[in-house]
């Protein structure tokens, strides 16, 4: 016990850890005490978690132990905590946004089966908004300020180091809003480059199963153990999962385009100050930074998520009204009801158009640079922030990241936002492994 | 509702107005309006788009 507790989790990142385990250096179970003397120490003021149960955690974790010692590791994340968000189907756990009354599930979602096969332990659920009703979860940074959303426990989780990773899900802005809002990193890959098998859906073609990590080289690790098809989820990409290691020796100087229409004006003055540092250490650095300009009919992209994301919302959620005939329609469902399938059709296929016409944009480039948010993380629990500058790269299943822009004046870690055409997942992250080189990452928050 | 020629914005609003009184009770109807303008919104600018026919409907 004394060493788990001098163990420094709040510095290890994902592949330091699965190397100490996979050396003999530190056990899993080590590890998972290490975590929860932190989890202990801080998630009384930060409320990341809506389920954990130590005792599970604890047999997973001495069944790792054992393995390792005879010899045997699972996978390349043997004896690395997870954290998980609610929205994530985990045998044995509740899914609140599925089933309230907090019944255990039958059976994992693909990722979290995926991520046990790889050897992690899945250490609980994190808090996310439902039906509308915020969670208490609090910015680590800030306590009075919000952890962003939805998956605002695994930002908060990460980003005050109970665990070093975890895995979030968005829909519009919902997984890099909360890893940028808590100082830390995160991946939003290409729609279907993760099975969503068994996370409970918000939408059927805006939802992406996320990460949220410390670094872009843990986030590689994870979408490696994670990508893939999956008979199970008909939109899963067929490729087979991209590379584990992101090779960050070799990675050259990347060409970034800074968007100077349609998100600058959409953001206040310090996340677009923060842009234009970050661009300019870029360029110092070597990497070529050219101003782009999207196209003119980009802003249709707004109008297709919300209409599409209606829909298709009604569309799943309409079977809770089969249970209770009669009973006041949410007014969340009105529009998704009422709408005509022609512009759902249509939505669509403007939505192809985009998605089309977007990718002109990158012939020269290796990532578009914007901020995540129109500012740092709000004041206040009420709401989990502003999702605008994410709902684009949502809609169109593009891959985006983000990596440190710096903090605020006030001391709120500002997230600057990079995107890559479909399918460039890895591509992606090594040009973020770059940034980091050069931009840095935040330290842990003092809590 | 038609898609093309193009819906106005008020238009769009109207008619789902119109239809939200077929729907019985609703949750919070004082919400109503609020929620169905940046839905108008969202039918006037995908109905003014006239695309050809390459552009299907795309379900990435």
């Amino acid at each position: 016990m004394a060493r788990s507790t001098a163990l420094p989790v709040t510095e290890l990142t994902v592949t330091e850890i699965a190397r100490l385990v996979a050396e003999g250096e530190v056990t899993p179970t080590e590890f998972v005490e290490a975590y929860f003397a932190r989890i202990d120490e801080v998630e009384p003021r930060v409320q990341a978690w809506c389920a954990l149960d130590r005792e599970t955690v604890r047999s997973q974790a001495a069944a790792l132990t054992a393995e390792a010692a005879a010899g045997t590791l699972r996978g390349p994340l043997h004896g690395v905590p997870v954290g998980i968000k609610d929205e994530f189907h985990v045998a044995g756990m509740p899914t609140y946004m599925a089933t309230p009354d907090g019944r255990p599930q039958p059976e994992d979602s693909t990722a979290v089966a995926r991520l046990r096969a790889a050897g992690a332990i899945i250490m609980g659920k994190t808090h996310m908004p439902i039906d509308g009703r915020m969670p208490p979860t609090r910015n680590p940074w800030n306590l009075e300020h919000t952890a962003g959303g939805t998956s605002s426990g695994s930002g908060a989780a990460v980003g005050a180091r109970m665990v070093p990773i975890a895995l979030g899900e968005q829909t519009a802005g919902s997984n890099l809003r909360p890893a940028a809002f808590c100082g830390v990193e995160g991946l939003k890959p290409t729609f279907g480059r993760i099975s969503k098998y068994g996370c409970y859906p918000f939408t059927f073609s805006h939802d992406h199963v996320g990460i949220i990590s410390l670094t872009m080289e843990d986030a590689a690790l994870v979408l490696a153990a994670l990508a893939g098809p999956d008979p199970r989820d008909l939109a899963s990409r067929p490729e087979p999962p991209p590379p584990a290691d992101l090779n960050v020796a070799t990675i050259r100087p990347p060409r970034i385009g800074v968007v100077r229409n349609v998100f600058p004006e959409r953001t206040e003055p310090v996340m677009r100050e923060a842009v234009d540092r970050s661009a300019a250490r870029m360029r110092d650095a070597g990497a070529q930074v050219t101003d782009v300009l999207l196209p003119a009919d980009f802003e249709l992209v707004w109008h297709v998520h919300r209409l599409v994301g209606g829909a298709e919302r009604y569309s799943f959620h309409a079977g809770r009204y089969a249970e209770e005939p009669g009973a006041p329609l949410a007014i969340a469902d009105v529009a998704g009801r009422l709408l005509p399938a022609s512009y759902y059709l249509h939505a669509q296929r403007v939505r192809h158009y985009l998605w089309s016409t977007t990718q002109d944009t990158f012939l020269e480039l290796d990532a578009l640079l914007m901020a995540v948010a129109p500012s740092p993380a709000p004041r206040g629990l009420e709401s989990t922030g502003e999702a605008s500058l994410l709902v684009p790269w949502s809609c169109l299943g593009y891959p985006a990241i983000t990596v440190n822009g710096g903090l605020s004046p006030e001391g709120l870690p500002l997230g600057l936002q990079l995107v890559a055409p479909p399918m460039a997942d890895y591509e992606l992250l090594r040009v973020g492994a770059w940034c980091e080189g050069v931009l840095g990452r935040l330290p842990a928050p003092v809590l | 509702m038609r898609l093309h020629p193009k819906l106005t914005e008020e238009e769009a609003f109207a008619w789902l107005m119109e239809q939200a009184k077929q729907l019985g009770p609703l949750q919070r109807p004082e919400e109503l309006e609020r929620t169905l303008r940046p839905v108008a919104q969202s039918m006037a600018a995908i109905s003014a788009v006239v695309l050809p026919p390459e552009f299907e409907p795309l379900f990435p």
